[in-house]
């Protein structure tokens, strides 16, 4: 900027500093407290001594929550649960929005189509159905119970078949020109040039199934087979003595119950934590292409 | 020291895995005739023995296949929920086989359980864990008729332990006189709510043990305004309270006569009545109002569970509390932050000194039923004489079949367990009697396990069977004779059904206001009631008495 | 707005043979194929469940099993239950407030971060601001549960040194739908910055300088330039939104609640499930869900028009 600032300006400025700083602090001090909780000792948490910073630093809440055999056999259902459903849910979205970006005059059944999905947006049969449907088609207890019922994700599928519709037109049509097909156009010109879309939508789509809960609960009929944020709704959500064994509730005895359900859901957060930078690069600009059209 | 986790794990498991499920039953109500199975015609199970044909039955289970005694018996021995001792034991005397379908812990079992009811995909055999479900079973026919099996194939000892203290356990499984699921029965004395208190405080202040429920106020205030803890600041409670008061301090509301027993039902002129509702509710509710206005009780009770609660009774600020006899694994922890704590468990106080009536619901965990079209549904039965003579047979291997290693809840492994009623209360008089005539070593069973304990110095064990001033030393002094037994135990009416849980709401806020001043203990409480009637709870009292036959 | 305005030579391409287009349009079918077959398995076979509102619906019979249908009865029933407006005015109240401060927060957000000259503050505040959003529910919750708590949580701690409190925020119905409200903000508002700031960072820069050029100071070139550029994807949100207003949040809520604060924060969501999963009531709870579905439908299908009419924004 050329101009030199106002003094009206110069205040603004500094307020307009001061706000974002203290809003972004005190958007992550829940998060930081909590991470300070799972590293604090037994009587340093009840008795209410962390804030920010651990007290009396110690490992015990995550060797105890590492030690656990069925924390980590969730963890691994929602690996292979977030691999595998994003991989199906990109892979459709990408075969589903290059035909409906078209206009009507290169694909006649669009507007049909389109309501066709975007109509189960808005309605669905229920719990009850749907619970039936899964037991008929023999897929209960499997992963798949937890990825085809969501395979077509409606809203990443809006957003990607928006972005597609900027592709320069005369990109595809000097590919068409070249004797390609749909399908060339689709992998050689669409695609590669869709990559912040694309990263976008994996983003969502890893996000959603690592953070999926409820599915599980009803899909997975033995225990031993749920995903983590099933297994951590049972027990950081409604933690008792009904879920808590007798070791449990010893071991409890020298920990506490806050540090290690604090422990558990920093486990539960990494891998988010990890994706997150990766992806993040195409992430703005994945938004706003696939969102904002003029 | 892998030793005495074996055994101390045992009585954990049975404090903390029975107490965790017969809550479930006691908050219920059932329905069913009152015919009930008796204990008639007692044939002994003579084909209780291998060499039919092998047959598998898939299951339903409400158990948690992820909890640390499970994996920590598949990390010694390799055996796993689907493979264990109880199923090879199982594989060995009856050919069956088990094969889980279902297998999680509630609330999501339950979950799951309706789901698969609704969509007509129930396993052979599985848990029932709520006597609605139970009593749309029966209804719709969905399950096998057992009562001859159980008559001509249950074992003796299985009948003395499942009848063992009355054949009205089968009254919520019971239609037209047909048996249709076998209780899984557990220690009614896990019902029991006792009156803790800190002896070393009553010292400090002068103070004599409670006898009537005026001696239990005025300690309390004492406790509240005596500075027990020392420390010169007027920082402690007098009573411990929490927001699911109704159930966790039922031993209080005793004291004022068996009708005032909040989550029951009571006889009253013949007729089966809901506890919360009786006038006799209004004198603990005004003596609890007093105490809210005097910070006798914490303000915050109404917002904090129980474990939450009862942070501030271990850590030394809290003197008194009622509590079933497992609170020692809780308090026990009140002497790492004060040496000094001495607790004790009283008899209950009453209003008038005499004996409290202790108003009991039939232990049990839940049912096991068999769905309709299942093969040789009597195998069901075969498997709990197999089960009950593993453990209190002639022939028992208790140890191996009860917790042993480290795992203390290997009875719970098999897909099907009961327990004998009385082993909690038969260990403390055993270790009693032992200790009175020296001769300790030649116990056995539980009384043997929970004694090696004490003498390790694991106090919570000493606290809850010990001879004295302990829980079970109340039991002994109470059991039979005190106790009063659920009037009604079958399922949920229709009404309840439909209004059930606006009904419950309006209770529970009711006299959590009540408690906190808000409306009054008298006129608030004849509102409530009259509310309450409006709402369908005179229509209830009607269904259910209709259903005893009253 | 629609790119793909037919290109010059499509009008002879079309007459060049018949049944070309058909023959063109082939793979797009195949494409189209997969997703239509699961969807038309997973969504559209089970609708034929909404029946279940029209019936006694008695587990263990089956769908079709000898049901006895009722008519409209459930819908009766579930009218006639104490709760059911309580209900209903719970999650209008807490979607309306939802929507309304998720749209102001973050577009505020967008504005005052946009007035960021140095980069790299900028870019560590969005990345601080939407990380919450990965974040599900259940770990949010068991966060909030713990900082919340009227005894141990640090934000009561806080207040008492302020000599406020304590205040029972999930246990006390006057608070319970305001920290619904609120909790929601703190998880969604960051992601909804990126998306308005995307949106504000698209707008021509001619525009500003030809505001400027009139004489506009920075107040004057927000309010004219920057507000109207960012008007499409205001609507767009709004669109959306709208069509969620029966929804309220469930994965919140039912992580939150409790019975003491059914009075304020117990939703239409929340009440199915307890009906259907805990109750057994499937016939009335089914019902409600219908209901649900048919309003949102309608309130979409709106909503979406004005925003057609009004904007001639197309969603898709």
């Amino acid at each position: 900027m050329l101009l030199r600032q106002t003094r009206g300006q110069k205040i603004f400025s500094v307020f307009n500093y001061a706000l974002l700083t203290l809003t972004a602090v005190l958007c992550l001090l829940p998060l930081i407290h909590v991470i300070a909780l799972s590293f604090s000792d037994n009587a340093a948490v009840s008795g209410g001594l962390v804030t920010l910073w651990p007290v009396r630093f110690t490992w015990e809440p995550y060797a105890y929550v590492l030690e656990r055999s069925a924390f980590w056999k969730a963890f691994g259902v929602t690996l292979q649960r977030a691999a595998l459903g994003t991989a199906v849910n990109v892979l459709l979205v990408i075969l589903l929005a290059y035909p409906l970006s078209m206009s009507g005059e290169k694909l006649r059944a669009r507007t049909l189509y389109v309501w066709i999905f975007f109509f189960t947006m808005l309605f669905n049969g229920g719990l009850i159905p749907t619970y039936i449907l899964i037991k008929e088609i023999g897929i209960m207890d499997t992963l798949w119970a937890l990825v085809l019922p969501g395979a077509v994700t409606v809203f990443n599928l809006i957003l990607m078949l928006n972005f597609f519709r900027q592709v320069p037109e005369e990109l595809e049509d000097s590919a068409m020109i070249d004797g390609a097909g749909h399908w060339r156009t689709l992998w050689q010109i669409y695609v590669p040039i869709s990559t912040p879309a694309i990263a976008t939508i994996t983003l969502f789509c890893v996000v959603g199934h690592w953070n999926a809960w409820f599915d599980g609960l009803i899909y997975m009929r033995d225990a031993a087979h749920y995903p983590l944020q099933s297994y951590l709704q049972t027990i950081v959500v409604k933690f008792d003595f009904q879920t808590m064994s007798a070791t449990d509730a010893q071991r409890l005895a020298q920990l506490n119950d806050r540090s290690v359900k604090a422990a558990q859901m920093v486990v539960a957060a990494v891998p988010i934590l990890l994706v997150y930078p990766f992806l993040q690069k195409y992430f703005v600009s994945g938004i706003k292409l696939g969102s904002v059209k003029g | 020291m892998r030793k005495k986790w074996a055994l101390s794990g045992m009585a954990v498991m049975m404090a903390f895995g029975v107490a965790a499920c017969s809550k479930s039953s006691e908050n219920s109500e059932n329905s069913g005739s009152t015919s009930a199975a008796s204990s008639g015609a007692v044939q002994t199970a003579s084909s209780d023995s291998a060499g039919g044909t092998p047959i598998t039955y898939t299951f339903g289970r409400n158990i948690d296949p992820n909890s640390d005694p499970i994996k920590l018996l598949e990390s010694q021995t390799g055996e796993t929920l689907a493979d264990n001792r109880w199923t090879r034991l199982f594989k060995e005397k009856l050919n069956v086989s088990v094969d889980y379908k279902m297998v999680t812990a509630s609330p999501t079992y339950d979950q799951q359980f309706k789901l698969a009811m609704a969509s007509n995909d129930l396993p052979d055999m599985f848990n029932v864990t709520s006597e609605a479900d139970m009593k749309q079973l029966m209804d719709a026919g969905a399950l096998e008729d057992l009562t001859d099996a159980y008559k001509q194939y249950g074992s003796e000892l299985l009948k003395s332990i499942i009848e063992a203290e009355t054949a009205r356990v089968f009254e919520p499984v019971t239609k037209d006189g047909k048996i249709y699921a076998i209780p899984l029965k557990m220690p009614s004395t896990n019902g029991y709510n006792h009156l803790w208190i800190r002896e070393d405080w009553l010292t400090k202040l002068g103070l004599e043990r409670p006898k009537t429920m005026d001696d239990v106020y005025k300690i309390a205030k004492a406790f509240k305004e005596g500075d027990p803890d020392g420390n010169g600041k007027p920082d402690t409670f007098g009573l411990q309270i929490d927001n699911a008061f109704r159930e966790n301090m039922k031993g209080f509301f005793w004291g004022y006569g068996a009708e005032a027993s909040p989550d029951m039902w009571v006889e009253r002129d013949g007729k089966a009545v809901r506890g919360f509702v009786q006038p006799e509710m209004k004198e603990p509710l005004a003596m609890l109002q007093t105490m809210y206005k005097e910070g006798i009780i914490d303000k915050e009770f109404g917002t904090k569970d129980n474990a939450k609660s009862m942070e501030s009774v271990v850590s030394g600020k809290t003197g008194m509390f009622y509590g079933p006899h497992w609170s020692a694994f809780t308090i026990d922890k009140t002497m790492q932050n004060d040496p000094n704590a001495k607790w004790i468990v009283v008899p209950l106080p009453s209003k008038d000194g005499s004996p409290t009536k202790v108003s009991l619901t039939i232990g049990k965990d839940s049912y096991v039923a068999v769905k309709k079209g299942t093969k040789n549904p009597e195998n069901l039965v075969k498997m709990f004489n197999v089960y009950v003579e593993a453990l209190f047979g002639k022939d028992a291997e208790f140890s191996k079949y009860y917790g042993e290693n480290g795992v203390e809840n290997i009875w719970q492994m098999s897909p099907i367990y009961t327990l004998d009623p009385m082993i909690d209360l038969k260990a403390h008089q055993e270790i009693k009697a032992a200790i009175e005539n020296g001769t300790t070593d030649s116990l056995g069973g539980t009384a043997a396990g929970f004694y090696a304990n004490i003498k390790s110095g694991m106090w919570t064990f000493e606290m809850m069977f010990g001879p004295k001033d302990t829980p079970f030393a109340y039991v002994d002094q109470s059991y039979p004779d005190q106790i009063v037994w659920n009037a009604y135990l079958g399922a949920p009416t229709p009404t309840q059904i439909t209004r059930g849980s606006s009904m419950d709401e309006l209770i529970i806020t009711s006299l959590t206001a009540i408690i906190m001043g808000k409306t009054d203990a008298d006129q608030g409480f004849d509102k409530m009631v009259a509310e309450w009637n409006k709402l369908g709870g005179d229509k209830v009292t009607q269904e259910v008495n209709a259903e005893l036959g009253k | 707005m629609s790119k793909h305005t037919p290109a010059l030579g499509n009008e002879r391409r079309r007459s060049f043979r018949f049944g070309y287009k058909t023959k063109r349009e082939m793979p797009l079918h195949f494409m189209l194929l997969p997703g239509l077959v699961l969807i038309l398995i997973f969504a559209y076979i089970p609708m034929v469940g909404v029946t279940i509102a029209f019936q006694n619906f008695i587990p263990l019979k089956g769908l079709f099993g000898g049901q006895e249908w009722v008519g409209l009865d459930n819908f009766d029933y579930v009218f006639s239950m104490p709760t059911i407006w309580q209900v209903v005015w719970n999650t209008l109240r807490i979607a309306a407030l939802k929507i309304v401060a998720g749209l102001v927060v973050p577009i505020a957000f967008a504005l005052l971060l946009n007035e960021v000259r140095n980069v790299l503050f900028k870019r560590t505040t969005q990345t601080i601001i939407y990380f919450p959003y990965f974040l599900s529910w259940i770990i949010l919750g068991g966060i909030l549960i713990d900082i919340l708590s009227p005894s141990t949580g640090i934000v009561n701690k806080f207040l008492g040194w302020l000599g406020i409190g304590p205040i029972f925020f999930l246990g006390e119905n006057a608070w319970f739908p305001y920290t619904m409200v609120v909790s929601d903000i703190w998880k969604t508002f960051g992601f909804n910055t990126i998306i308005y700031l995307a949106a504000i960072t698209s707008i021509d820069p001619s525009l500003y300088e030809a505001a400027a050029a009139d004489g506009a100071g920075r107040w004057k070139q927000t309010w004219h330039v920057t507000l109207p550029g960012m008007h499409m994807i205001i609507v767009l949100l709004m669109v959306l939104s709208l069509g969620t207003v029966l929804d309220a949040g469930f994965d919140q809520i039912f992580n939150l609640y409790s019975p003491q604060v059914y009075e304020s924060g117990d939703i239409v969501d929340t009440m199915v499930y307890r009906m259907g999963l805990q109750q057994t009531q499937f016939g009335p709870s089914t019902a409600v869900g219908l209901l649900k579905s048919l309003v949102s439908f309608l309130l979409i299908s709106t909503s979406y028009l004005i925003a057609y009419r009004l904007f001639k924004y197309r969603l898709f």
